[in-house]
């Protein structure tokens, strides 16, 4: 199963995306993630990714960020989270960071 | 895409200078002339930061702080308040307003750039 | 344009603005030892020295911010009352003033000073000398670049940051990752490791809430302090620990404990970072084995357990509020402050709208003889002219117009001392802040808005637990509004409180002999008794309001300035005082009419309609107007003007706060634009009259006070009316 999200994952936007992506997570089966056009990213989006992985875990349906854009790219690389949340890149910028 | 900061300051120099030094940094930058005018300009707009000095005519900062942080659309925007060495309690009530950030004039604007690279990713 | 164009631009701004603020000093240092209260001209002083001072600093002109630092410095001591004012501080200041304006023009040209006002600067410092306090005073402007100097002293190393923010981090709009980014500006950031142990289920999470959080090691040649400082805005909340290496094992020990749960997993970044010297982990490796081990359970969970030491915390907490805080949130002087306007003496405002008040007069008449001569071209001219007259008139009355929210804002300070000093807990709404009103008006408003806003916290408010036995949320409500209705602004004071007690209002009344026991009163007759002079109903007195707090006075403030003011109130529910104020003092546009050979000016924003008086109206004064009961007045005999009645006579059908009544006049002389003259002293206590004019043929016009009439005789010609209708159904 496939989704992708756009516009902002940011603290003005998780209290709205955590139920959303809560329900995307189907009973069993993988949900892949396409964050390419997420525009903007900050603590508050890398704690909900956190906690969506951890739920998609438990509940024994891996979450996969078949991709990402620059800025969450970005804060993956600067938080050294990229291998958790184990992100395939689609970017060339993603590929050289 | 360049992220936005509003500048709230009475005086033409400072939000001339403020807006030069951002503007150099690569942001985008509105500004207003008092809090009632920063607060006309709280239009749905996205604002990733907004610096505001704390005297000024119409409505001083701590009020606009206030009033602001009402708004739905910029409950989490960062605020800096531009504070004075001689007003720590206005630095207190601007924080307890919703202001966390405070540069304290006078400043220079490489002073402004790292408070501001302090809240805001480029 | 370029950047040094545009700095360039930018200082002559700073110029200008200076300008305004050097001038005001001048002016308030030749004042300083004429004025009653010479503690508004101090802080003034220091306000403005202390603007000049900021605004020199971002443009980099140290030679300004040395020299305003001292003066400013010297204003501090004189506002704190450490000295004095006297002649020889004021003959050292006033120099002082002419050499900073000297200084400031000069930046606009260049960004140094010259030999010899380097020379001046230091002569005058000396002179500033003996009102120097000898231990502050020292510079605070070139701080800055001390401390950055100061910051290459220490080695290069790996430094090891742990982060914990607080719960709010995130609302306040902070980002953590954004201090995490900035760190790489004082060096490199070698390691981060994000801690989520604390993240709870994704059932129990609050998403706006901050529970990450990082370990960070960072190389660099900075002082501890520098990299601290880094999070000085997020240090209050959270917990935030800089260590260098050499650190001893104790307070690496500290850092693990003050992750509870997550301590071993803190401990086993610190190893996998090498985060200590090989001196220090000799000392540190069995602590840290036995919280690896998670043997002991730690009694603090996910709260910030006590700070270490190091935290930035006690140097960003804010000082308790002082001096300062009262002087800088007076907002009297914020037109000096003003900068970007054009700062005009009122007076001079003032004369300026009298003249153009003339100029509407002697329009007025030219307009009255142009008619009179039939000459067609004549006419178009004075046509145009009074056009223009017109524009000119609401042109100068828009420069008197300032918004009321400043007035309103004030009233934060109010509320919040006053609800505190009583154990309330009151939260002050504003909403119409940006209606405009007269200025003249705005300043004379203040203190009976005062008078409201403090009885409404008072009296109006229950305490608290008489808010909650009612069932009422504890947090009380105060709302200032302000709107336009029909030419004139409303000012309205609301409270969520108890309502005014009607029995109580009238029982007290009677007590005091106001009313006879006997009498019917609306409603509204008898809120309006709290207006009458020595009336008080509140059964506690406080010292904050005393008795009555004088509502009589507040009611003869709102006179003055031709205004009413009207009291609605409900049981349990609350009660608004409105005060309704004509936008503007000066001018008004007028409806001319005339009774028995004298002429009266009926100000036309009250003017509904003018009607003819039917015939064969029995005595009662009052007619069918549509189906509608409306009182009238006769001007002729309200004013006890002998003259015969006319065959025909017309009522003019007014207006205020809702209430209609007719004004029966023998003649209609049409719209008219005056300048209202107040009445003189003789005169003042005339009621229904609210000043006189000058026509154009040179004759007096009183100006009728409508608001007065209709309250005088509308309310009580309506319950009378009622009665009848009532009576004889």
């Amino acid at each position: 199963m496939g989704l992708s999200y756009a516009g902002d994952l940011t603290v003005q936007t998780v209290a709205e995306r955590l139920p959303e992506l809560l329900a995307e997570l189907p009973e069993d089966g993988e949900l892949e993630l396409d964050l390419s056009a997420i525009d903007e990213v900050d603590t508050a989006g890398l704690q909900l990714l956190l906690v969506i992985k951890r739920e998609a875990t438990a509940r024994g349906c891996p979450l996969r960020l078949t991709a990402v854009g620059d800025s969450l790219a970005r804060l993956l690389a600067l938080t050294r989270l990229d291998m958790r949340l184990d992100p395939a890149r689609d970017t060339a910028e993603g590929e050289t960071a | 895409m360049a992220k936005t900061i509003l500048v709230v300051d009475d005086s033409a120099s400072v939000r001339q200078v403020v807006g030069i030094a951002l503007r150099g940094a690569g942001y985008e930058v509105a500004e207003a002339v008092d809090g009632a005018d920063a607060l006309r300009k709280l239009d749905g707009r996205k604002l990733h930061l907004i610096i505001s000095d704390v005297n000024m005519p119409n409505m001083d900062g701590i009020t606009f702080v206030k009033e602001a942080k009402k708004l739905p659309a910029y409950k989490f925007t960062p605020i800096i308040m531009l504070t004075t060495e001689s007003q720590e309690s206005k630095k207190a009530e601007g924080q307890a307003a919703g202001a966390k950030a405070w540069v304290v004039k006078p400043f220079q604007p490489p002073q402004m750039l790292a408070a501001v690279s302090k809240l805001i990713m480029p | 344009m370029t950047f040094e164009s545009e700095m360039l631009a930018a200082r002559q701004t700073f110029v200008v603005e200076c300008r305004d603020l050097l001038d005001e000093m001048e002016h308030l240092l030749l004042g300083i030892e004429d004025t009653d209260d010479p503690q508004e001209n101090v802080n003034a002083l220091f306000r403005a020295a202390h603007t000049v001072k900021g605004s020199a600093g971002l443009f980099g002109l140290d030679h300004i911010v040395r020299f305003a630092h001292v003066v400013e410095a010297v204003l501090e001591r004189l506002r704190s009352g450490e000295i004095e004012v006297s002649t020889e501080l004021i003959g050292v200041l006033l120099p002082c003033r002419d050499h900073l304006a000297d200084l400031v023009y000069g930046a606009e040209v260049t960004e140094h000073a010259t030999d010899e006002q380097e020379a001046t600067t230091d002569a005058l410092l000396a002179r500033l000398a003996p009102f120097v306090d000898e231990n502050g005073g020292a510079g605070s402007g070139a701080n800055a670049a001390e401390a950055a100097a100061d910051g290459a002293a220490s080695g290069e190393r790996d430094v090891h940051l742990s982060l914990r923010f607080g719960a709010d981090t995130l609302r306040d709009g902070m980002d953590p990752l954004s201090f995490v980014n900035y760190l790489a500006t004082l060096g490199t950031v070698q390691r981060v490791r994000v801690i989520d142990d604390l993240l709870p289920e994704a059932d129990a999470v609050d998403p706006e809430r901050c529970y990450l959080a990082f370990q960070v090691q960072v190389r660099t040649a900075e002082p501890i302090e520098r990299v601290e400082e880094v999070f000085e805005f997020v240090a209050d909340d959270g917990d935030i620990r800089v260590l260098n290496p050499g650190t001893p094992a104790g307070a690496w020990q500290d850092l693990i404990d003050s992750f509870g749960d997550a301590g071993p997993a803190v401990a086993e970044i610190l190893r996998e970072f090498g985060a200590f010297d090989d001196a220090a982990v000799l000392d540190a490796a069995t602590a840290i084995a036995d919280a690896v081990s998670g043997v002991p359970e730690p009694a603090t969970p996910a709260a910030p357990a006590s700070k270490a030491a190091s935290t930035t915390a006690d140097a960003a907490r804010p000082a308790p509020s002082g001096q300062g805080d009262k002087a800088a949130s007076g907002q009297g002087d914020k037109a000096a402050r003003d900068g970007r306007n054009i700062r005009v003496d009122a007076s001079r405002l003032d004369r300026l709208i009298d003249l153009v008040g003339e100029l509407v007069v002697a329009g007025a008449a030219a307009s009255v003889r142009a008619e009179r001569t039939r000459d067609g071209s004549l006419l178009e001219a004075v046509d145009d002219m009074m056009r223009l007259v017109e524009e000119v008139r609401d042109s100068a009355m828009q420069l008197r117009m300032v918004p009321i929210g400043t007035t309103f804002a004030r009233f934060q300070r109010v509320v919040r001392d006053v609800s505190t000093s009583l154990g309330k807990d009151i939260s002050l709404v504003i909403t119409g802040g940006e209606t405009e009103v007269d200025k003249a008006l705005v300043e004379r408003i203040g203190d009976p808005l005062t008078h409201l806003v403090r009885n409404a916290v008072d009296h109006g408010i229950e305490s608290q637990e008489q808010r909650l036995a009612a069932g009422k949320p504890a947090r009380g409500t105060l709302r200032l509004n302000a709107y336009h209705e029909s030419g004139s602004i409303v000012i309205e004071v609301s409270d969520d409180g108890g309502g005014i007690d009607r029995d109580r209002v009238f029982a007290k009344a009677v007590e005091r002999g106001l009313v006879d026991e006997s009498a019917s009163l609306t409603d509204s007759e008898v809120y309006d008794l709290i207006f009458e002079p020595g009336f008080s109903t509140a059964p506690q007195v406080t010292d904050l309001s005393g008795r009555g707090v004088g509502m009589d006075v507040v009611k003869r403030n709102v006179k003055a300035l031709r205004g009413t003011i009207e009291v609605d109130s409900r049981r349990g529910e609350g009660s608004t005082l409105r005060i309704r104020l004509p936008l503007t003092l000066a001018i008004i546009d007028g409806f001319l009419v005339g009774v028995h050979g004298s002429s009266f000016v009926i100000p036309l924003e009250q003017v509904v309609e003018c009607v003819e008086l039917p015939s064969g109206v029995p005595d009662r004064n009052c007619m069918d107007l549509r189906g509608e009961v409306l009182p009238f007045v006769r001007l002729g005999s309200a004013f006890a003007l002998g003259g015969d009645k006319p065959k025909r006579e017309n009522v003019v059908v007014v207006e205020s706060a809702g209430t209609k009544i007719g004004l029966v006049v023998d003649s209609l002389m049409g719209e008219f634009q005056t300048v209202i003259k107040p009445l003189g002293p003789l005169f003042e206590h005339v009621r229904g009259v609210g000043g006189s004019t000058i026509l154009g043929t040179g004759d007096v016009a009183l100006i009728i006070d409508v608001p007065g009439l209709v309250h005088r005789f509308g309310d009580r010609e309506r319950a009378r009316q009622f009665e009848a209708v009532a009576a004889h159904a």
